[in-house]
Parts: structure tokens; sequence; C-alpha cells
């Protein structure tokens, strides 16, 4: 049949890493049906000479069933520039297989060079589009390497396909470094040092707790790398030196305010700490730490800060810190902690309707949609990025097919508060129509959305970047002046779902999206 | 400083023109001035200044030149910003972007380079550039608007080999000629069709050819396609292997058309400045690398219908805007795509080898009802057959004592529709679109294809756990399948059988709806509720606004 399902699998993909910079791939590509000769019977490989790539030694042919070879001439592989601009330079390798049937294998080598060497880790993708039978890496003796996101990781690995909801970073890889040349209690020592020396000597104090320090640091402070309307620094910045200058000028790199933080909760008594999010604790190296907060001692364990990020609401750590392992820097040695994680209940999206349902079959009212916690700061994050008009247009795209007029947003600005968003709403067309009757579904909301995982069937695992709630409360009233009220509501705690558990996952959000599409007030038309 | 004087000669002219209201940004001169060598290679220089009045407007501060870098290249190309009451600043080489023009092919020496700068409001954007190329005929276009800004002074000038007979064509326009120069003032903004000069050139040598008919057009494209479509001996062998055994006439071009169908479609665009984008690779060549582009791949049919002593010709068209296609502008330039036009006994047969789903007989519906140009002596412009696609669709349902559903479909499609429902199970996302139309859970589907014979069978099998819709103790049915399919001419008739537990009585029914194109109507028989719904849309399957009230309730 000719749209015979694509089946095509990598037999051999084979990388050797050469120091300083190379990488010399062999694949060969088995294309069992038609449909894998139109997807998978030509090759473009990108690369940036701007960056120091190139690529050298291309050679390709096409092994027929019947074993004859037909090579692919050198005239027949192309070198194009596809982006240019200064220096910078972006350029593909790419060429046809000739003749080519069902049962070919295409093969091809080529030696990616990177001048100037590797930058490490180095991480070489095991998988890719298709299915990998088998996957040889041959590294240089004294290399450490470190495998992701993969059980069997030489032999048949899955095809890796993008999915929306997946885990960033989720495609196995073959992660090479060098032995570390230092260790986490030195690492450790080294960041409380840098503290010690970047909190200053001049004192900084202000009252309150600690969470009334970080919010006065969050809100006093503007903060020189986020636009948040009422929080942007319009001059140009000087680097502070010290928390106490930051504190006089009134202004800062998030990572400036998160020091002075420190400094207030110094003052107040407090030990103070940098913590970093740590990748692999088994890899003692600076390159394996991300993000940095402030730790703060107390009698039950460690209490963690990030005011730097102005959107957290009171409490919480940014959502890709949430759950992370981190290194707490004390000059006796570093102290390996699990991040707290927000719940449900802090990230809650709150949508209420009070609708006039007409005789002519449309509705018109007022939405009031309010945001807290991470929900509230994904809001605020967009916004940053937009105009006003632009922020209007956006928030029409969310009701599409409604009109939308009286837009009122508040907070998008302030760090700690809730996002709240008011308009007034009109969708003609809403009721289903009989000849006697109008039927007013109750799913208002949903209209405008489509289902979250319409897809049946699941690769990679789904995984939430934090808990959240959805709570749904629409209200019609209708000319006769019967009320109906609908509520719907989702509490999503779990984070993370395997493909197998996948099924699950979908039907619990699609009885979301459903709920209320079939139930209705009922109008009588006379 | 020379610079600055150069550039205030021309610009000056422009500057201080007042800009209308409400517009976010004012083209105040968009120019272009080619000069035509005898050879056919030409020199264009463009102009341009754009008064950015919003900020919404600074998006409009940029400019582009396309070109070929195989046949000719950017001599020039400056930008310049002035913010207001400043003086105009040169925008540094390394702020211009160049970027391959590549749609899908893998090769393709189209490129463009732009350039776009954040401007304020108040701010003049001027740009100049300079372009030689080779251009295998010489034809001429220019449009005197290129989007929805408003255009205070476009000009078009032409210089050409004095012996040289020169003629336009103005599409939405009526420009001031004065010699070789075509002008428009005060252009509003958001026109319906962009006002456009079409031009033909005439020479008075062999070089170039002179393109003054569709006739003259399909010549020129037919011989550039000639020799290529000829059967070498390894196509009239596979042309052979793939009819052994078969009779008729239309099951070898069904067989012949399917094999090239299969085969990839991939462009690689070379020597475009001598005519290479119109002239197909040799048959041979396609058939021993297995793929091509439209026209290697239409090439290599017709030298295998020309094995089997079938006829056939190469029709160019427009595949996505066929508006392009003017009868008043005889021109190579209007068409982006190439299809065959099959000899038989009732006539010809116009078949489209790079779509891989469609059958004999019918087109992708862009291509319906479409201008085209078959490649033969005497051509004139012809519009291709509209068929539109058909389904044919039964469902089985019971209504349980509970409300849940149970049902099957059975369906058969024909035509443009089955060619889609083709395009998606070779997605592979058959059952999620099946699932997301039916809201409900498919237990079995099965697919039995008749292809390259036409007819699709669709065979679903579905349970449905949630239950009917409750309103104030009634039991509200809505239809199964929302219609989708609208999409071209299309031909559909669906009834629906449903079955219901004893407990179940109907309350009421929708009243019938009949128009000319649509119908559905809702009886009960024997006990069993039925719906008849019908739709038939023609004209690429545009719905007439008087219809659009009976069209949404045969659709709710």
């Amino acid at each position: 049949m000719l749209f015979l399902l694509a089946l095509a699998e990598v037999v051999f993909w084979g990388t050797e890493v050469q120091l300083p910079g190379q990488l010399t791939h062999v694949v060969r590509l088995q294309l069992a049906t038609q449909a894998d000769i139109h997807a998978y019977g030509a090759i473009v490989l990108p690369y940036s000479p701007s960056r120091g790539e190139s690529i050298l030694g291309v050679r390709a042919s096409t092994v027929l069933p019947d074993g004859r070879r037909v090579p692919v001439p050198a005239d027949a592989i192309f070198d194009t520039v596809v982006w240019k601009r200064g220096d910078r330079e972006r350029r593909t390798l790419s060429w046809a297989f000739p003749a080519v049937e069902p049962g070919s294998v295409v093969e091809y080598e080529y030696t990616e060079c990177h001048a100037g060497g590797f930058s490490f880790p180095l991480r070489i993708p095991l998988q890719r589009e298709l299915p990998v039978r088998s996957r040889e890496v041959t590294v240089p003796p004294g290399m450490l390497p470190h495998y992701r996101n993969c059980e069997s990781c030489r032999s048949n690995l899955p095809a890796f396909r993008e999915e929306p909801d997946a885990p960033a970073g989720g495609l196995a890889v073959l992660e090479l470094t060098t032995p570390p040349e230092t260790s986490w209690s030195a690492i450790a020592r080294e960041l409380a040092a840098q503290l010690e020396e970047e909190l200053g000597s001049e004192p900084v104090t202000a009252p309150g707790d600690l969470e009334t320090l970080a919010e006065l640091c969050r809100t006093r402070i503007q903060n020189v790398l986020y636009r948040t309307d009422n929080l942007t620094f319009s001059g140009t910045p000087e680097p502070n030196r010290i928390p106490a200058e930051t504190w006089r000028r009134g202004y800062g790199t998030p990572r400036e305010i998160n020091l002075l933080f420190a400094a207030l909760a110094r003052a107040a008594g407090y030990e103070v700490f940098y913590a970093r999010v740590v990748s692999r604790q088994d890899l003692p190296d600076l390159s394996q730490l991300a993000s940095e907060l402030i730790a703060v001692r107390q009698a039950t364990g460690y209490k963690f800060f990030n005011p730097g990020v102005p959107y957290l609401s009171r409490g919480l750590l940014d959502f890709d810190e949430e759950g992370r392992t981190a290194l707490v820097a004390t000059s006796e040695g570093p102290d390996f902690v699990t991040l707290p994680r927000s719940n449900a209940s802090q990230n809650r999206t709150e949508r209420t309707a009070l609708l006039r349902a007409l005789p002519d079959g449309s509705v018109q009212g007022t939405v009031t949609l309010t945001y807290t916690g991470h929900a509230a700061a994904l809001r605020k994050r967009r916004a940053e990025r937009q105009s006003p008009a632009e922020r209007l247009a956006a928030l029409r795209q969310e009701f599409p097919g409604a009109e939308i007029q009286d837009i009122l947003m508040e907070n998008l600005a302030l760090p700690a508060a809730p996002v709240r968003i008011t308009f007034q709403i009109a969708v003609s067309r809403y009721s289903d129509i009989s000849p006697r009757r109008l039927f007013f579904p109750g799913h208002f909301f949903a209209r405008f959305a489509a289902p979250r995982f319409p897809e049946a069937k699941r690769t990679q695992p789904v995984e939430f970047p934090f808990a959240f709630s959805v709570h749904d409360t629409v209200t019609f009233v209708s000319a006769s002046g019967a009320e109906r009220v609908f509520h719907r509501n989702l509490r999503q705690e779990r984070l993370r779902y395997s493909p197998a558990d996948y099924p699950s996952l979908r039907k619990e959000w699609a009885t979301f999206h459903d709920a209320g599409r079939e139930v209705y007030l009922v109008e009588r038309l006379h | 400083m020379l610079a600055f004087l150069l550039l205030t000669g021309w610009f000056q002219e422009v500057a201080s023109a007042p800009s209308p209201a409400g517009a976010a940004a004012h083209v105040l001169l968009r120019e272009e001035s080619v000069v035509v060598e005898p050879s056919g290679r030409h020199t264009t220089t463009t102009r341009g200044v754009i008064r950015i009045l919003t900020s919404a407007g600074a998006r409009h501060a940029r400019a582009g030149v396309a070109y070929d870098d195989a046949s000719g290249n950017i001599v020039e190309f400056r930008a310049w910003i002035q913010s207001p009451g400043g003086k105009p600043q040169e925008i540094a080489s390394d702020g211009f972007t160049d970027r391959s023009l590549s749609q899908g092919e893998l090769r393709s020496p189209l490129r463009q380079r732009q350039i776009e700068v954040a401007a304020e409001p108040g701010s003049l954007f001027i740009y100049q550039s300079t372009v030689v190329a080779q251009a295998p005929f010489p034809q001429l276009e220019f449009e005197f608007q290129e989007n929805e800004l408003p255009v205070g002074h476009s000009r078009f000038r032409l210089s050409a080999p004095t012996a040289w007979g020169i003629r336009s064509v103005t599409f939405a326009a009526e420009p001031t000629r004065t010699g070789n120069t075509w002008e428009l003032r005060d252009l509003p903004a958001r026109p319906r069709t962009l006002p456009r000069l079409a031009i033909t050139l005439l020479p008075d040598n062999s070089t170039l050819p002179r393109l003054t008919s569709w006739s003259d057009v399909a010549t020129w494209l037919g011989d550039r396609a000639e020799l290529a479509a000829r059967p070498s001996p390894s196509v009239s062998a596979q042309a052979q292997r793939l009819t052994a055994g078969l009779t008729t006439k239309r099951e070898l071009i069904q067989a012949l058309g399917a094999f090239v169908q299969q085969l990839r479609y991939i462009a690689i665009s070379k020597h475009v400045g001598q005519g290479g984008g119109f002239t197909p690779a040799a048959a041979e060549t396609v058939l021993s690398r297995g793929y091509g582009d439209c026209k290697d791949k239409s090439t290599l049919l017709r030298a295998l219908l020309r094995a089997v002593n079938i006829n056939s010709w190469l029709v160019a068209m427009n595949a996505t805007n066929r508006s392009r296609v003017r009868p008043e502008w005889p021109s190579p330039r209007v068409f982006d795509h190439a299809i065959v036009a099959i000899e038989t006994e009732s006539g010809l047969i116009y078949f489209d080898p790079s779509d891989p789903y469609s059958t004999l007989g019918y087109l992708p519906p862009a291509q319906q009802g479409s201008p085209a140009l078959v490649l033969r002596p005497g051509a004139t412009l012809e519009v291709t057959p509209e068929r539109p696609g058909e389904i044919e669709r039964k469902i089985t349902l019971r209504l349980e004592q509970d409300g849940r559903v149970s049902g099957r479909i059975l369906e058969t499609s024909r035509g443009a529709a089955a060619a889609e429902n083709r395009a998606v199970l070779a997605s592979g996302a058959y059952d999620s679109r099946l699932e997301s139309l039916l809201h409900t859970q498919v237990t079995q589907w099965k697919v039995q294809d008749g292809f390259p014979e036409d007819s699709l069978h669709l065979y679903v099998q579905f349970e449905r756990e949630s239950k009917l819709a409750e309103a104030d103790g009634l039991f509200v049915w809505k239809p199964l399948l929302q219609w989708e399919e609208l999409r071209g001419p299309l031909s559909i008739h669906e009834i629906v059988e449903i079955e219901f537990h004893p407990r179940w009585t109907v309350e009421e029914l929708p009243e019938p709806v009949r128009s000319e194109a649509f119908s559905a109507a809702w009886f009960l028989r024997d006990g069993k509720l039925f719906i008849d719904r019908q739709l038939r849309t023609k004209n690429g399957g545009v719905i007439p606004v008087e219809s659009l009230p009976v069209v949404l309730r045969v659709l709710d």
C-alpha cells in the first residue's frame, strides 16, 4: 500500500571521538518502505563556521537490496550558506541518496571538526528521530563517560520524538568529561569565602522576618535584568561592589539583589550561605552548578530564598529550582539538600464567568481570571516581553471567536500579588438550538481551548514544571431569571508520568476538558 | 561625507512629503530602475524611503533584495536611518543578513539580503540597492505597492535597447507613463489588490525569446522540456516492466502514474539565470536517481507514457496562487508547478505525479478549476477540470439504557477526499484524529485502499463511555462527527441510524433544512431515528454568504 507507515531504523551509528575536537560519524540507515525513502532519503547536516565548526570527509552511498552500491557523487553534495550576518554564518551540507528502493541501506560518514577543541562536558547524542539498533561511541582514554536518559544505551534505542510537555533534555546522550581536578569540599569552601568577600564589611539592616526581608529586596530594589513594569531600571547600571551599595542605589542585578538579602539576613542574626543547584553530584566541577540561591540556616534545616527573581510569590523558588538537589556552601564543606516544591494550591488558576444567556443563543457577561504562585509568574514573564497592545492581543487569542472589551489587567508587575484580569465577553451562537429549546453548555472555558493531550500515543514522559490547580466557576442567568452554576476543578499535584501512565493522565485531562460540555442550562423558546 | 551628499540628492525630494493620518508607517518613495542589455543581462537599482509613524510601525524599517548567487550578484546595498531632527546615519554592513530563499529545495541559488533596524516614530528609513542578473527571457514585473502601507510616490523606470519593443500591462493600477517611466502617487493603505506592472520586452535578435502570446510561452517552455522527455532504453524497459500484462490504456496510465508518484519529491535548482528553473532533468536521470521535483517527475512520466505509445504534455500552472496567472500577460514567470496532461479517447486527463495520494482523474483541490498552460504548439490558457471529492458515510449507533453509546462507521471516500485520508494515514495520526473527532475511544478501525484505483474504505467501531448530555430531565443528542472535510469541492452524504433501548423516547427533533447544495433531515422509522445530511460544495469549496445560515444549521 502506498501509505505504509515509516519503518526505517538506524542499523548502525558509530561515533569516534578524537581530541582535541573531532567527531567522526558512520551511519547506516535501513529504509524499508516508500514512506521511509520519502522521509529519510536525503540528509541535511547543519554547521556553523563562525563557531569554528566544519564538516570534512563526507562519503555517502546507497546499498541496494541486491548488494549493488550507488555512491553519491561529490558534485551532488551541496554546501549552502543558510544564513549570514557579519562574521556569523550558518551553513548546511546536503545531499539525496540516489536509486533508493524499499529494502535499501543508505550509508554515510563525515567528520565534524570543532576548531579550538571541545568544551566539556561534551554531549554526544545517542538517540535520533529513528530507532537505533546499534550505537557505538569510541572514547579516548582518560575521559569519563556518563550516560543520560537511557537504559540500554548501546543497542535498540527507541526513536526520539519531540513531544509537548516532555522533560527538558530528554534525549539519550553520552556525556563526556575530563577527570575532576577539584572536590565538592573545595568548591564549597571557595563559595563560602566568596560570599564573605562579596558581603563586604559595611552592614545593611532592615526590620522584619526573613520573608519580609526577601519581599523588601524583591520590591524595593529595581531589577536591571527584568523588565517588570514598575521595577525596570531605566538608567545605565553601574556594578554594585557590595550589598550596601545595592541598598543605597536602589537597583541591582538578580545576583546583587540576592546578596543584599544575604546581608540583611546576616545583620538580622542568621547564618547565610550560597546554595547552587547541582546537575551531577558525582562530578565535582563548577560546570555542574546552576542557579544561585541564598540558604539560611534554621533550627530545622535550611530555608532557601531567591529574591533576585522578581515574579516569585512569598516562599516560592523558581520552578526550575524546585525539587532539585542543591549544594549549600559552608566553610566546613558542602551540604547537599533537596530544594522544596510548591503545591497545587499555591499555583492556582481561578476563572469565573458571570454570563447572561440571551434568547438568540449568545452569552454576554464578565470574566475574571486570577493567577497565583507560578501560574502568576508565568503570566508575568510573558507580559514582560509584550507591549500593552500585545498583551491585549494575546488575551483575545486565548478566547477565539469571542468579543472582548473593557480589559483590566492588574498586578502584572507586582512581585507577590496575584495577577487579576477582568473583561467583558460576548460569544455569539454559544448555545445549541432545537426547535423549542436553547441549550447553554456549562463548559464555557473549555470551549476556547483544544484538549491538552490530543495524541493517543506517547513516547516520552510528560513532565509538568510545577504542581498547579485550575478552578472554573461559570454562572448563567437566563432571560427568564433562571440561574445555573457550573464548577470544574483540576488539581495536578503529580509532576511526572511515564509513557505507560500517559493513558490515565490523558483520560483525566479529557474528563476535565469535557466536564460541563454536556450539561446545560435549558431555555424554552416561545 | 560624499556618501551623504550622494544620498541626499534623491531622497530629499520626498523627505518632506506629508503622511496620511492613521498609518503605522508611510512609504514616501518606492522606486526601481532597470537597465536591460542586449544579452538579457539587467541591472536593477532600487530606492526606498519609509517614514515610521508609530511604535507599531517600527517593524517596517526594513528592506530586502532577492538575487541569484549563480548568475547574478548584489553590486550595492546600503541603508540609512534618520532619527527625528537628525541626519541620516548609514547602517554598518554587518547589520545586513543574507539568507537562502530555498523553500524545501536541497539546493537553491536564490538568496535574499535584508536589513531591519530599530526605528523610533518620526524616523526615516532609507535604502538603495543595485543588483545585476541574467534573465532567461526579457520580462519584468514591478509592484507599485508592496504591502498594506500607504505609498506617497511609486516609480518604475526602464532602459532597454532602443530597437526593442516594449509591451506593458498593469493590474489594479492606472499609472502615468512618461516614456519608459511609470508612476503612481498617493496610494492608500491596505489595497484589496496590490497594483502591479508587467512588461514584456521584444528583442530584435534571436538571443532571447519573444513572448507575445501564451503559444509563445508554451513553445519556449515546451522546447526546454521536450528533449528531457525522450524515453531512453532504460526508461522504456522500466515502462515495459511496469505495464507487463496490462491491457487497457487506463491501466497503463495508472501503473506508470503510481510508479512516478511514489518517487521522492526533491528539488535541486541550478542555472536559474539560464532558465534552469524551467528545464527538467532528463527522464533517464530522474529514473536512475529515484527523485526529482515537479517538472522532473512529470517529465519522467511523459517519457514512460511515450514508451507505451501514449501522448502527453507538460502543463504549467500556479499551485499556490492561481490569481498570478492572468490571460493578458503571457509569461513563464507566473507558474510555480508542473503536472501532466495525458491524451485519452475521452480527452485530456490532468494528473499531478508530485502528489503521492491523488488517483487518476482527480487533481488536488488547489489545482482544480485553475488556469493552466498545456505545453504544446498553439496552446492557449486553459482551465483544469473541477471534480469534487466524495464521501459516503453510514453511522450505526445503539443508545443503551444508561445513556452509553456504541456504534460503527462505514465510510467510502473518493477523489480528493480519499487523497486527504491517505495523507492522514501516512502521517500515522489517523487514530488520534478519529478519537478527537468522535470524542470517544476507538476500539477497532480498518482501512482498505484501492489505490491506484480510486476509493478508500474505512471501518470504525467505537464505544462511548460518557453518557448522553443531560439537561432538565432531557438527554441531548448532537451529531457525532464534526464535518471537518470542507476543503475544496466536496460532496458528502451521511446517514446516521440510531437504535434506542426501549426506555428512550424522542422528545423533539430539529426541523428539516434544505437548499440547493445542503440538506438535513431527522425522522423516526421502525422505532429508529435517522439523520440524513448532505452537502455539495463547488467552486473551490467557497460557500456563498447568503447560504451561510443554512450551512451552519446543517453542520451544527
